[in-house]
């Protein structure tokens, strides 16, 4: 009877320390409606998301029979009389299907290039960190994160325009692939050397060879995206590179790679942050992602910005709802209202996005933080990476202006593409960002 | 036991035994034509066999019937084998069975069967999947997301088996103390 009453008493204690810790995450996420935005409210905001939801499932398709610029490294994309690209054609016809709405959410984009699944050593021979990063590398893995490379372009396609943005597209989970399987579970501390870990010591190369591209300019945005483990990648690679600003999740894994990250780099990094969830209500991971979210945590109000945006595309069983093209396919759907398209729409900035650093670490970041530790100390080393050197030396708050994220300071300077890490490193802390206006 | 163990199992070994049939008559899995195992087409078969491991995946994890078929387990590991080291030896084999093959055992079937036009994945892209000349479609599709229910399902039966451990060494110890007690109080010879 006493061991009774004594097991009751220590349940009670510890329902009542795991409430403290999930009570004040619940209490701002409910009252905040720019942190969560639903389903029925998707309609205004449907052209913002939709050609990355296309990108997303298209993803899961391969590039590989376009022709590739020997010279350049990039696909020969063939544009038609109408302007539509041959790459926009291939995307839709494999994804959610020919339709205006859908021809119209993508026909600014331009597939540049990619990785078909090839493990990633070092993109960038002369780089050194990332050569220390791969000496040190887990165990043998036989396969690399896919991914596509699109450049936001003009309409008609017409040759070398400038990009307003450049998208990363990662690929989710192909099920006879052990090694996505394997990635997967990176949070539990894989010994291999998985996609996270491979895009660790990659993902500044990736972005270097972005900036490289000729449509590149000095206000051209880098965004991410991708569906279930492509999100977690696509959350992952902003976490590590201060250059990706927005990420657009797709019934994302609750598996970030943040654990990856050194607290002063993550700290750095998530500052002017903007991370979309975009799910379908109920889907398989739905729940996994408010029960082992690792960070950031769901509808954080500021650096970063975490929203939810609830879909209601299908019906079904949980596993059934985590799919990407009826995800899309809804959200390309709602760019049309009886035949006209809707009107452009970004959601709003959540109105506590001007909280202190330390306001946020309050808020439970810090808490987060302490069980961050480095997996590779060459990767991780911060005189490796000079950008990460110098943003995670000054944290500035990233201001808010109109209905884009934008931080104050100087621009870019682009320089030769053979110093990578010193070209990264003209962008001094936060300030590498001018407003965009939207290309639409 | 071993019909406990194999029973959720069967739509797996059924999709093997067929794609070793038709390996056998010559069929090829990206082949354009039907491939015939009996009345039924393969790609039929495995269809089929696919919906039935899925709802079996779903089951054992969203409707925790892994802890009643596991609790089955133990129940004739515990009436079958006496000594403890074989019980929890065993549980622990059925558990890990249980914890990993309902939700990645139809990936593995058809992990052999994936070609040119059927690359089974979580977004479902493309739709159709034709292995052995027939759309398999949405259900191999299913078959990698069902991977997603090892996070529900595997802790689960995890915490079945510390729970059948602590039982079984309760279980034995008890056992063994009134031994000992029952040999205290025998007469001596």
């Amino acid at each position: 009877m006493r061991s009774n009453s004594r097991a009751i008493r220590l349940g009670f204690i510890v329902v009542s320390v795991a409430a403290a810790h999930v009570s004040p995450a619940a209490a701002q996420s409910s009252k905040d409606p720019a942190l969560n935005i639903l389903a029925s409210d998707l309609g205004s905001y449907s052209r913002y998301y939709a050609p990355y939801a296309v990108q997303s499932a298209a993803a899961y398709l391969s590039f590989n029979d376009f022709p590739v610029d020997k010279k350049t490294g990039l696909a020969l994309i063939k544009v038609d009389d109408d302007g539509y690209g041959e790459d926009t054609k291939f995307a839709i016809r494999g994804t959610i299907g020919d339709s205006v709405p859908a021809r119209e959410a993508i026909r600014e984009w331009q597939y540049q290039f990619g990785n078909d699944g090839a493990p990633l050593k070092c993109i960038d021979d002369s780089d050194s960190a990332c050569k220390a990063a791969f000496e040190k590398r887990g165990w043998e893995f036989g396969s690399g994160p896919r991914y596509h490379v699109w450049a936001h372009k003009s309409f008609p396609q017409a040759g070398r325009g400038a990009c307003s943005e450049v998208s990363i597209a990662f690929q989710g989970t192909v099920g006879y692939d052990r090694w996505d399987w394997t990635s997967n579970a990176s949070r539990f501390g894989t010994p291999y050397d998985d996609y996270y870990h491979q895009l660790q010591r990659n993902i500044n190369a990736i972005v270097n060879k972005i900036r490289g591209l000729d449509c590149y300019q000095r206000s051209t945005r880098i965004v991410s995206t991708g569906h279930s483990l492509g999100a977690g990648l696509a959350q992952f690679v902003a976490l590590a590179n201060k250059r990706i600003r927005r990420v657009f999740a797709f019934d994302p894994s609750p598996v970030t790679g943040a654990h990856l990250i050194d607290a002063r780099t993550l700290r750095a990094n998530v500052q002017g942050l903007t991370i979309d969830r975009i799910a379908q209500y109920g889907e398989a991971l739905w729940w996994p992602r408010y029960v082992v979210e690792e960070y950031p945590p769901n509808r954080f109000p500021c650096n970063p910005i975490v929203r939810t945006v609830n879909v209601d595309a299908v019906r079904g069983g949980p596993v059934d709802l985590h799919m990407i093209n009826p995800l899309a396919g809804r959200i390309v759907g709602l760019t049309y209202d009886r035949g006209r398209q809707v009107t452009y729409g970004e959601p709003d900035i959540p109105a506590k996005c001007n909280l202190t650093n330390d306001e946020i670490a309050s808020a439970g970041a810090q808490r987060q933080f302490a069980s961050f530790k480095p997996n590779y100390v060459g990767n991780g080393d911060q005189a490796s990476y000079p950008d990460l050197q110098q943003t995670a030396e000054k944290p500035r708050q990233a201001r808010v202006r109109g209905t884009v994220m934008a931080s104050r300071g100087q621009g870019s300077k682009r320089i030769a593409a053979t110093e990578p890490y010193k070209q990264v490193a003209q962008f001094d802390g936060a300030r590498s960002f001018v407003p965009l206006t939207p290309a639409q | 036991m071993l019909l406990l163990v194999l029973l959720p199992l069967l739509p797996e070994i059924l999709i093997l035994a067929v794609s070793a049939y038709a390996a056998a008559v010559g069929c090829q899995a990206d082949a354009g034509f039907a491939c015939a195992v009996g009345p039924p087409s393969a790609s039929g078969v495995i269809r089929a066999a696919l919906k039935v491991a899925y709802a079996v995946g779903t089951k054992f994890a969203d409707d925790n019937i892994v802890i009643a078929w596991l609790v089955g387990c133990f129940l004739v590991i515990t009436l079958g084998w006496s000594r403890l080291a074989s019980r929890l030896l065993l549980a622990f084999g059925v558990t890990l069975i249980f914890a990993v093959l309902p939700y990645f055992g139809p990936i593995l079937a058809i992990g052999h069967l994936v070609n040119p036009k059927c690359r089974p994945n979580e977004g479902g892209v493309p739709p159709e999947c034709t292995i052995y000349g027939g759309d398999v479609g949405s259900a191999a599709h299913n078959a990698v997301r069902l991977g997603w229910k090892f996070f529900y399902g595997a802790p689960v039966a995890f915490v079945a088996f510390v729970l059948f451990v602590i039982f079984a060494v309760a279980a034995h110890l008890i056992s063994r103390r009134r031994a000992v007690a029952r040999e205290q109080d025998a007469p001596l010879a």
